[in-house]
């Protein structure tokens, strides 16, 4: 970041010339009395310190103007005949001369002088901005991080007293067990709370750190539904997942959390003994991908022409080793869909699409009514990775919600095994 | 805790938080065993060295130090199991428990029927360690390692040298999630410890031979960022808790 000052000198304003030109003339009412005592010589050498003055604080323009006038008013008031720019004696033609060349060295140094202190000073500027940048941003994670830890303790100690009255004693009657399980389940709710809005401020930091690692889909997707099988238990479930799918370079966790958000999105809203199919495929990049940098606001063009019946009627391959592929996996539910003109806004924080009948049933068999911030969380996983994540209704009604991955290059496969009789697959 | 032993089990809690030390004696207690409290480094280690627990259930963040230390130092006298509880988010200070030693590691906030599954688990490797058995079971799939045989439902199932040791390894700490590192040191060597990309493939096929439904695996289960778990026994009874938060 070059900073204005620095090239401020070169364009020097008028009032540097004028305060040049007073210094100049200055040097020359202080050499007027000393005229007839001393050596013209000498006289001439004042006018180099005038220039000298100029060009360390004016600049190299009113610098090398001084060294001019310089010689003009030394001609002019000091050189016989006076009072006029004639020179009687061709010897004073060598004495401008020395002086102008002085006095232009010296303008040229200054400047030059000058300008290396300027950059030197920005460059501590950059470089105390480059440290003051890092310096807020790890501290925006020593806090975030030491708040989750403060919250994570209490709230933990929370629900697991709710949930260990009835181990304390003899067992509780209905109506008190029952509230003992509201207690433990509002501390998990709201640790969910304070741990979706804590991680939705690290993601937004401006480098959010991703532990990246190799990750099979497969294995991504079942870690996933193991996580949420209990929730799943009422709906039916479709895995539309080819074989050898290429692996994806993300963060684990991460990438864990996005499917298993968009699964309770799905069962939250989708009635018990409903439809969910989650799916994944390998195609060529969204339309609107080449600048890998997506956002929400890029979705509707592919959510449109993504609209259709089944997902596994896409033609998947490209090859799954081209670099220039992407991962697409879907999650769709045969639910109340979603609130029409309202695809892009549910990745909002704290925008919540209707439920389909009364209150979540599914939300809290999970033990969690929904804190508003997966589908935001989604986003700004998918936008860390260089993905997006779009939505759309289905034509026979339900949502869907397709997640884009650029897929890297795929890394080296493992040594064949010599001593085996078999190579493995 | 039914044990097979006369005496019940000895577990040492060394946790600073009050409200958390309460409800995981009172959950300890129910299994019937006896808990022994420490609420400092300092104090944890004078408990370990004088009551010699049959487990040690870790907080790492403690007010005069890092669980960390206390469970290196002990590494270097005893083999008893370790329970580490964190309340640090980051699957990395997983990692680094486990590989420190640590036999399993729960994340706060977590629930008493997550807390009790983990600790049976530990403890009846801790009391039965005669059961580091050549044979090992799980499901309709059984391991013999003084024979390098598998079989499923009878029948035997070929595996790869590389297969039969990761999948060795896993049934060694049955119960317990090994790390990613160990298993690629264990499986490839030292060398290959950053290939993770390794284990995604060799998992695969593991699953494809030993899981009725490998895009479903009950058996063979992976911890994002972490490594990988089998489970010995059914789900239902491991009981994955209502307490591991779903996201919002």
């Amino acid at each position: 970041m070059k900073r204005a000052s620095s090239s401020a000198p070169r364009i020097a304003p008028s009032r540097n010339y004028l305060l040049a030109a007073l210094v100049v003339a200055a040097v020359a009412l202080l050499g007027a009395p000393l005229l007839g005592q001393f050596d013209l010589a000498n006289i001439a050498m004042l006018f180099p310190l005038a220039v000298l003055f100029a060009a360390i604080r004016l600049g190299r323009g009113p610098a090398v103007f001084a060294a001019f006038l310089a010689v003009a008013l030394f001609d002019f008031f000091f050189v016989h005949p006076h009072f006029t720019l004639a020179v009687s004696d061709l010897q004073y033609l060598l004495t401008f001369a020395v002086l102008l060349a002085v006095a232009l060295t010296t303008a040229e140094l200054a400047a030059r002088l000058r300008r290396e202190r300027d950059s030197a000073e920005a460059r501590a500027q950059e470089v105390a901005q480059a440290r003051l940048a890092a310096d807020s941003e790890r501290l925006r994670n020593t806090l975030l991080a030491s708040l989750s830890h403060d919250l994570r303790t209490p709230l933990t100690a929370l629900a697991g007293l709710a949930e260990s009255l009835p181990l304390a004693g003899p067992p509780l009657p209905p109506a008190q067990a029952e509230l003992a399980e509201a207690i433990r389940a509002e501390a998990v709710r709201t640790h969910a709370l304070a741990r979706d809005l804590l991680d939705l401020a690290r993601l937004q930091s401006d480098t959010p750190r991703l532990a990246l690692d190799w990750l099979a889909v497969d294995e991504l997707v079942g870690s996933a539904l193991q996580a949420r099988g209990h929730a799943l238990r009422e709906h039916m479930l479709t895995l539309d997942l080819p074989e050898e799918l290429p692996l994806l370079h993300a963060d684990a966790v991460l990438m864990e959390r996005v499917v298993c958000n968009l699964i309770d999105n799905a069962i939250a809203h989708t009635p018990a003994g409903g439809h969910i199919t989650l799916s994944a495929q390998v195609g060529a990049p969204p339309a609107d991908a080449p600048s890998c940098t997506m956002n929400p606001a890029s979705a509707p063009s592919h959510a449109a022409s993504a609209g259709r019946g089944s997902p596994s009627d896409r033609a998947a391959d490209p090859g799954p080793r081209s670099g220039a592929s992407w991962l697409r996996i879907r999650v769709c539910d045969d639910g109340c869909g979603l609130p029409p003109g309202r695809e892009q806004a549910i990745f909002e924080r704290f925008v919540r699409a209707p439920h389909p009948r009364g209150p979540s049933d599914a939300a809290t068999a999970t033990g969690d009514s929904g804190t508003g911030l997966g589908l935001a969380i989604v986003h700004a996983i998918m936008a860390a990775h260089g993905g997006s994540v779009s939505a759309h209704n289905r034509a026979g009604g339900g949502a869907c919600f397709e997640l884009q991955l650029p897929l890297p290059a795929q890394p080296e496969r493992p040594p064949p095994e010599d001593e085996a009789g078999e190579p493995t697959r | 805790m039914k044990s097979p032993h006369a005496r019940s089990p000895v577990v040492l809690l060394v946790e600073d938080d009050a409200g958390i030390r309460r409800f995981v004696r009172t959950a300890l207690e129910s299994e019937g065993c006896t808990a022994h409290e420490a609420t400092a480094l300092e104090r944890g280690r004078i408990e370990l060295a004088s009551r010699r627990p049959d487990l040690l259930v870790l907080d790492l963040g403690l007010p005069d130090g890092d669980g960390m230390t206390l469970l290196a130092e002990l590494r270097g006298w005893s083999g008893m199991p370790v329970l580490v509880l964190s309340a640090r988010s980051d699957e990395a200070d997983k990692v680094a428990a486990l590989d420190a030693g640590a036999d399993d590691y729960l994340a706060k906030p977590f629930g008493v029927g997550e807390f009790l599954a983990r600790v049976r688990a530990l403890l009846r490797r801790a009391l039965r360690p005669a059961q580091a058995a050549a044979r090992i079971a799980f499901g309709d799939v059984e391991l013999d390692l003084e024979q390098r045989r598998v079989t499923r439902a009878g029948v035997p199932v070929h595996l790869t040298p590389i297969e039969f040791r990761l999948l060795s390894l896993l049934a060694a700490a049955a119960g317990r999630v090994v790390t990613q590192r160990q298993l690629l040191a264990g499986a490839w060597g030292p060398n290959h410890v950053e290939h993770a990309h390794y284990l995604r493939v060799y998992m695969a096929g593991l699953r494809r031979k030993l899981e009725a439904d490998p895009r479903l695996p009950k058996r063979i289960l992976t911890e994002p960022g972490v490594g990988y778990r089998l489970v010995p026994e059914p789900l239902s009874a491991a009981r994955t808790p209502a307490s591991a938060p779903p996201a919002g």
